[in-house]
């Protein structure tokens, strides 16, 4: 059970989700299915006949993060049914994801039990005992938060194929009725899939100096394995990224649409540029193609009205397939990023024994997190800002008309107070509020830390008060 | 689809928690109404109210003449090691007295106002949604079993950490634990009609919501909708709205000061169990590894619980905002359907469904989560505070 979820759990769904023949629209494309709220809705609608053989696959934005995930066993391997359609992955390929996914599952297992065996103790190596407690703690909580993407990965195949399926089905009807392809540069995952790999290696390499003595295998297993953890959760959290971003670009391109229909653009182009106030309805897809008149409207509205819902209800999707994994993310990273701070300011404080090594894997940690929670709080907040817009831009539409005001007024009704928002689990929102909560949170928590250490110092340096 | 058989089961459980939550209420003297099935009406009943409060009474005095439980070595031995765990936990104590005599009273007091609730609940199942097929609503059956189990969950534990932490048996042992039990189950009890209350409310709304989405389908088919049907479904919401905003107003004071008396607890049990075994470098015996924790995990799992089921609702009031843009793109809407979805789409954005104790917080999630943190903080600053102990 999701708290997000927009699903009502209707009776017989199979029964349900199509009661009625599908209707034929009057005008250009062919109709949603309006069962946004059914819980399995068909793969993809068979309308929308794609002749063309797949000369392209699907989301080749983001394909490096996708082939990542997939190897990894995170995503389905799906299958290219149509340029707008992906089907189910294939026998072969399930086995290879339910295999590696035992693998994991099986080194997690592993992994726990040298963590409360002395097996791993030779990791654990510094000065004072608190210290190796929180690596401690950070590694159980690293493994618990990749244990718990995997499970919920493997959970969510189908919602995940859907979600694509309504992306690329909204993209068709978007090509269709305005000719334009709504693909975008994605370079950032694939910048952010580089760093996360060095940083790791980074640690894993100043960890290996570190250790004296010989490292047994196991611990080599143990250091290899929570690399690899880390990584593809930080890899997931890119995912998550780019997946709202495509959702943001979409969101975007109808408030572009919107856009043109505004008073100031409207002005602007009577008058020839006369406003320049707004500048993003003149992007690179020319949102009507006369764009003086207004007679296009009721039926744009239509389409972007249909598509609002639809690319909210992508939104809330993402947002139930990520839930959990967000959730245990932002408290794993809130974790790290505490205890590597308290370190540094261990380090720094503490007079003399400034090591080197220390300070660059806590330098390394706090990059690699802080960079992560950044991309992921920004994301939200990007995406949920232009879901949001849409009211507003359409409460600007200059609408000459009674018939107009109708239509406008039909969307913003239903729009009062009914803020989106990208949760995790309904815990709290996640936009760029979030980076603040958290970062205010962790110097709570770093203060209570330094007293404690305080207090530990003070009760070594003087004699114990009558105890018994 | 292949549910016929396990259906049944889980609509006999379901039935089978709710007559044990009405029996067990009846007979712990907490719900002072009787049934008059010839009218369909609860009655309020001053012989059953004034059997509640003897009952209470006796209890009250049952546990405090055979109060044994302060003697237990394990407590002694914490309380000696450190005194701050004495003073919070008599404060807890006095706290957990108030709340049980305060729910009790409150209770009876508002009686009449719950005896209108609960008939214009009946009232409206009888009348409107007795005509629509209620077993699918998986969340009700699954939360109104929930709470089932998580009362008979707690009263087990509660004894099993009664008799766990004192070693020596007696008779008057016995009639003490058994009389604190069962004034627990009474509280328990008495807040879960609250919870059940909340349930029920939850499904009327999850079957307007149906019931809108099945409009919204069949105009998106090109079939006729006549407006009243909408102005049908915006009535039966509007009273729903106001039976839960009643309902809160009743409860909200008691349910204040049980989340607050699971909160202390679930913080003092933590405390004691840290005092226990670090600064007293007990050995791990069956005590730590299994009675305390279970206490602290089902005392938790309880307090999720009464969070989840108002978010369940609240959420559910959400979904209703967001079928109505489901008619947004309809093209050739009728005039009066459109008045009528557009005056319903006020309403949901003016009231909302949400349950908010005593103007203080709304229970939702966020809050939950927010509740967790601080008594997480509280923990830290209970710690620190007595730092020297440890």
């Amino acid at each position: 059970m999701s708290p997000n979820t927009w699903v009502i759990e209707m009776p017989s769904q199979k029964s349900c989700s199509h009661p009625y023949p599908r209707r034929i629209s009057p005008y250009r494309t062919p109709s949603l299915n309006r069962d946004a709220f059914t819980r399995d809705s068909p793969a993809a609608a068979t309308s929308g006949p794609s002749t063309r053989s797949h000369n392209h696959p699907v989301f080749e934005d983001i394909r490096t993060i996708l082939s990542v995930l997939k190897a990894s066993g995170l995503m389905p391997i799906y299958e290219q049914v149509s340029n707008y359609e992906v089907g189910p992955p294939t026998k072969t390929n399930e086995f290879y994801s339910f295999f590696v996914r035992g693998v994991v599952h099986a080194l997690t297992i592993f992994n726990v039990y040298s963590l409360f065996t002395p097996i791993s103790a030779q990791l654990f190596y510094s000065y004072r005992e608190t210290d190796n407690v929180n690596q401690w703690i950070e590694l159980l909580l690293c493994i618990l938060t990749y244990t718990l993407t995997v499970f919920v990965c493997a959970r969510n195949t189908k919602s995940m194929l859907r979600i694509m399926n309504e992306i690329l089905q909204l993209d068709e009807e978007v090509r269709k009725q305005f000719g334009a392809n709504l693909n975008q540069n994605f370079g950032f995952s694939v910048k952010f899939l580089v760093g996360i790999a060095a940083c790791q290696t980074y640690i894993i390499v100043l960890k290996i100096y570190a250790v004296d003595g010989v490292i047994t295998p196991p611990s080599y297993i143990l250091l290899a394995f929570y690399a690899v953890q880390n990584g593809l959760t930080a890899t997931y959290i890119v995912f998550a990224s780019a997946l709202l971003r495509i959702v943001y670009i979409r969101f975007h391109f109808i408030n572009q649409l919107l856009n043109g229909y505004t008073y100031g653009q409207q002005q602007k182009r009577k008058g020839g540029g006369g406003g320049g106030r707004r500048h993003r309805g003149n992007g690179q897809h020319h949102p009507t193609p006369n764009p003086a008149i207004m007679e296009h409207f009721p039926e744009d509205s239509l389409f972007i009205y249909r598509m609002h819902n639809k690319l909210l209800r992508i939104y809330k999707g993402i947002n139930d397939c990520c839930n959990l994994i967000l959730v245990s993310f932002l408290g794993y990273s809130f974790y790290t990023v505490t205890t590597n701070c308290y370190n540094l300011f261990v380090q720094i404080t503490a007079k003399g024994m400034v090591s080197p090594n220390i300070l660059q894997w806590c330098f390394a940690w706090l990059c690699l997190h802080v960079s992560l929670l950044a991309l992921l709080s920004r994301s939200c907040g990007l995406t949920t800002r232009e879901a949001n817009a849409t009211s507003q831009i359409l409460s600007r539409v200059y609408a000459s008309s009674r018939e107009y005001q109708n239509i406008i007024d039909k969307f913003l009704t239903k729009s009062i107070k009914q803020e989106v928002q990208f949760t995790a689990y309904g815990f709290f929102a996640i936009d760029n509020s979030t980076l603040f909560k958290i970062f205010s949170a962790v110097t709570t928590y770093l203060v209570i830390l330094i007293q404690f250490k305080q207090l530990e110092d003070s009760k070594v340096e003087d004699p114990e008060p009558d105890q018994t | 689809m292949f549910r016929p058989s396990g259906s049944g089961f889980r609509q006999k459980l379901v039935g089978f928690t709710l007559k044990g939550a009405l029996y067990g209420s009846w007979i712990l003297g907490i719900f002072p109404f009787t049934y008059d099935s010839w009218t369909r009406k609860l009655h309020r009943s001053k012989w059953l109210i004034a059997y509640g409060l003897v009952l209470t009474t006796v209890l009250v005095a049952l546990v405090w003449t055979n109060d044994t439980e302060t003697e237990t070595p394990m407590r002694m031995e914490v309380f000696h090691r450190n005194p701050l765990a004495e003073q919070v936990n008599g404060i807890h104590d006095i706290q957990s007295l108030f709340t049980v005599a305060f729910i009790l009273l409150r209770g009876y007091w508002k009686s009449g106002d719950i005896e209108r609730i609960f008939n214009e609940l009946l009232d409206l199942q009888h009348r409107h949604f007795r005509h629509y097929p209620l077993e699918d609503c998986c969340s009700f059956d699954r939360f109104v079993v929930y709470k089932g189990v998580s009362v008979a969950v707690e009263f087990i534990s509660m004894v099993i950490l009664e008799l766990g932490m004192s070693p020596n048996f007696s008779q008057q042992l016995l009639v003490g634990v058994t009389s604190l039990c069962l004034m627990l189950l009474g509280v328990l009890l008495g807040a879960s009609h609250f919870h059940l209350a909340v349930v029920f409310i939850y499904r009327y709304v999850w079957i307007i919501n149906r019931d809108l989405l099945r409009l919204a389908n069949e105009l998106a088919d090109g079939k006729e909708v006549s407006s009243d049907r909408v102005d049908y479904l915006l009535g039966l919401y509007h009273r729903l709205l106001n039976i839960n905003t009643r309902l809160s107003d009743i409860y909200d004071y008691q349910m204040v000061l049980v989340m607050a008396s699971f909160l202390i607890a679930n913080v003092m049990g933590i405390y004691f169990f840290i005092i226990y075994t670090i600064s007293l470098h007990k050995d791990w015996d069956y005590m730590i590894l299994f009675v305390i924790p279970q206490a602290m995990i089902i005392n938790m799992f309880d307090f999720c619980l009464s969070i989840a089921v108002c978010d369940l609702a609240e959420r559910t009031g959400r979904q209703t905002s967001t079928i109505l843009k489901l008619f947004n793109d309809i093209e050739k809407l009728d005039k009066k359907l459109d008045r009528s979805i557009t005056e319903f789409a006020l309403f949901c954005s003016h009231r909302r469904l949400k349950f908010r104790h005593c103007g203080l917080f709304y229970v939702n999630y966020e809050m939950g989560f927010r509740m967790a943190i601080t008594s997480f903080l509280y923990l830290l600053f209970l710690i620190q505070f007595d730092f020297w102990n440890l």
